[in-house]
Parts: structure tokens; C-alpha cells; sequence
């Protein structure tokens, strides 16, 4: 009887040891990425961490809000396109958004402004100036997408170059690869 | 036999009375709002065809986007954003939220009618929407 209890006692407490370290591993490796982010001052270092950074922000979910309040016109564009002046500028004018009414109730203007100021690019010394309203206006849109003829953009299946998720297969979720383009059909 | 053909019937009727029962209440509240204004209104589905695949003033009408049989998926005019279908016979989730119906119309009408709709305009085109294939 006292031998059995004691056999129980040393499963349990392995299996709680067990568990605690799992907990523990994990909530190390999610802190790591945040403290060399906030520490490192040596450029090549951060240069990593900006990457880091990067990936982080591709895999951050977009506000569903968001998604439900911009996307049924278009994709939702990730916060991190466009600079937080561009963000300002847009989410003033809906009423006359690219020539359609896209006007919102004040508590959701507010609370996507915000949202997506929070998110917004970093200004860089590059970024043209003033602000761009239109993505495809930003030098590193431009950058990743020079090597895109025209007749590939005329592609039917790229019905303009708004639709990120003609090449993107997950545009819609704000994570952007290497896009995959279309072929154009045979005539 | 013929009791069941009865049963199955009904239910038919009622399984499509409740599909859009959403949008047969918002239709009733713009016709309430319109015999305020013009008595003896009644919503007109061939107007609301009329409106609905017509040019209001500005560059686009609602066929524009939603194509002219709005039982069919359409596309958004410039941005090529796939569009479901707007007949809530097509896809029952139409008009089951009066705040997004609302900010719809606002932001429609304002494109292709250069204003908000009247009631009657609204009620015309939901009648439109309601009405089954021909």
C-alpha cells in the first residue's frame, strides 16, 4: 500500500517537472527574440533583429475589424506599407477614396486610425516625400516589383496592380512571399 | 402520400420565407418609411431592376459591381476584388446586419446616385434582389 502511493507520488512530480519545463523552454524562446530586439546596439547585429523584426511583424495577425471593414472592396493592405502620414491622410478623405464613397461611423474611423498608425511603416530617409496615398507609389514597392514587364501586369488575371493577391496567395492575411505569377492564358 | 407531398411543400415555403426574412423586414421598414412621405407606396421590382442596372447620374450604376443578375457573384470596378452575391437568395447572409446594410447603401448610393437613396429607391431594389429566377 505505501510502496504503491509512493511509486504514484514519483509519476506525478515527474510528470509536473516535465511540464514545467516545456512551460518554462517556451516562455525562454518567445522572450529571447524581444530582449535582442532592445538590447543590441551593434549594427550588424541589428540588422538581424531588424529582420527578425520583419518576420515577426509578416506573421502578426491583421485586426479583423480591419479586414471585415476594408476588405470587402480590396486586400488589406498590411499597416506596414505605408508611413503613418500616408495612414492619416487616407483615413481623412474616405468619403472620396480613389473615387468611391469608402466613408466609416466615427467609432470604427477612430479605432482603425488608430490601429493602423500604430502598425504603420517606419519614415525612412528613402521614402518619397510627402507621403504617397497609392502603395505602388512607395520606392520599395517600385524596388520589389521592377522586374515585372508590362506584359505581365496587362496578364487578365491581374486585374490591377491593387489586387496583391492575383501573385500573392496570402495577401489577404497580410503575409507577402515571393509572389507566384500568373501565366498568361493561352490566347 | 399526397399528405407528405403537403408537409414538404410547407416546409419548402418556410425554409424560403426564412432565408430572407432579414431582408423582407429591412424592405418593409424602408416601404413604412416611403408611404410616410407618398401614400399607397408599394416596393416595385421592375423599378428596382430599372435603378439597380441603370447609370443614376454618375459613372457607375449597381450592375456595375454586382453585375446585371444580382444571383450572380460580381467584381469590384476597379480594384477586381471578388464580390458575392448580393440576392440574399444567393447568399443568405445578405441583409442580416441593418448597420452594414445601411453603411452599404450610404456608401453606394453616394457612388452611384450622387446622394443617399430615398426609402422607395431602397425598397424597389431589395424587392429586385428578392425576386426569384424568371
Amino acid at each position: 500500500m505505501n510502496r504503491r502511493l509512493t511509486t504514484r507520488f514519483a509519476g506525478f512530480s515527474f510528470v509536473i517537472l516535465a511540464l514545467g519545463s516545456v512551460v518554462s523552454m517556451t516562455w525562454l524562446s518567445a522572450q529571447q527574440p524581444v530582449l535582442a530586439a532592445d538590447t543590441t546596439t551593434d549594427s550588424s547585429a541589428s540588422r538581424g533583429d531588424h529582420r527578425a523584426a520583419a518576420k515577426r511583424r509578416q506573421r502578426e495577425p491583421l485586426l479583423p475589424l480591419y479586414v471585415s471593414e476594408c476588405g470587402d472592396c480590396h486586400v488589406p493592405y498590411a499597416p506596414r506599407f505605408l508611413p503613418a502620414s500616408s495612414w492619416q491622410r487616407l483615413m481623412t478623405s474616405l468619403p472620396e477614396h480613389f473615387g468611391s464613397d469608402a466613408s466609416l461611423s466615427e467609432p470604427t474611423l477612430g479605432e482603425l486610425t488608430a490601429y493602423l498608425v500604430s502598425k504603420a511603416r517606419k519614415p525612412r530617409a528613402k521614402d518619397p516625400d510627402p507621403a504617397p496615398l497609392r502603395i505602388t507609389e512607395m520606392s520599395w514597392w517600385r524596388r520589389q516589383h521592377d522586374e515585372i514587364s508590362e506584359r505581365r501586369w496587362n496578364n487578365p488575371r491581374i486585374p490591377s496592380r491593387a489586387a496583391c493577391d492575383a501573385c500573392h496567395a496570402k495577401a489577404d492575411e497580410g503575409r507577402f512571399g515571393h509572389g507566384k505569377i500568373p501565366r498568361m492564358p493561352k490566347p | 402520400m399526397r399528405r407528405l407531398t403537403v408537409v414538404a411543400l410547407v416546409l419548402v415555403l418556410f425554409a424560403r420565407v426564412g432565408v430572407a426574412a432579414d431582408a423582407q423586414s429591412y424592405m418593409q421598414a424602408q416601404v413604412d418609411e416611403a408611404r410616410a412621405a407618398q401614400a399607397g407606396f408599394n416596393a416595385d421590382p421592375d423599378r428596382g431592376a430599372r435603378f439597380f442596372r441603370t447609370t443614376q447620374g454618375e459613372d457607375w450604376s449597381c450592375s456595375s459591381c454586382h453585375t446585371e443578375d444580382p444571383r450572380q457573384a460580381g467584381e469590384h470596378i476597379t480594384t477586381g476584388k471578388a464580390i458575392e452575391a448580393l440576392s440574399p437568395l444567393s447568399t443568405p447572409s445578405r441583409f442580416t446586419d441593418v448597420a452594414k446594410t445601411d453603411k452599404w447603401f450610404r456608401r453606394n448610393c453616394g457612388d452611384v446616385v450622387g446622394r443617399e437613396c430615398t426609402a422607395a429607391e431602397k425598397a424597389d431594389v431589395i424587392a429586385f434582389l428578392l425576386q426569384p429566377a424568371r
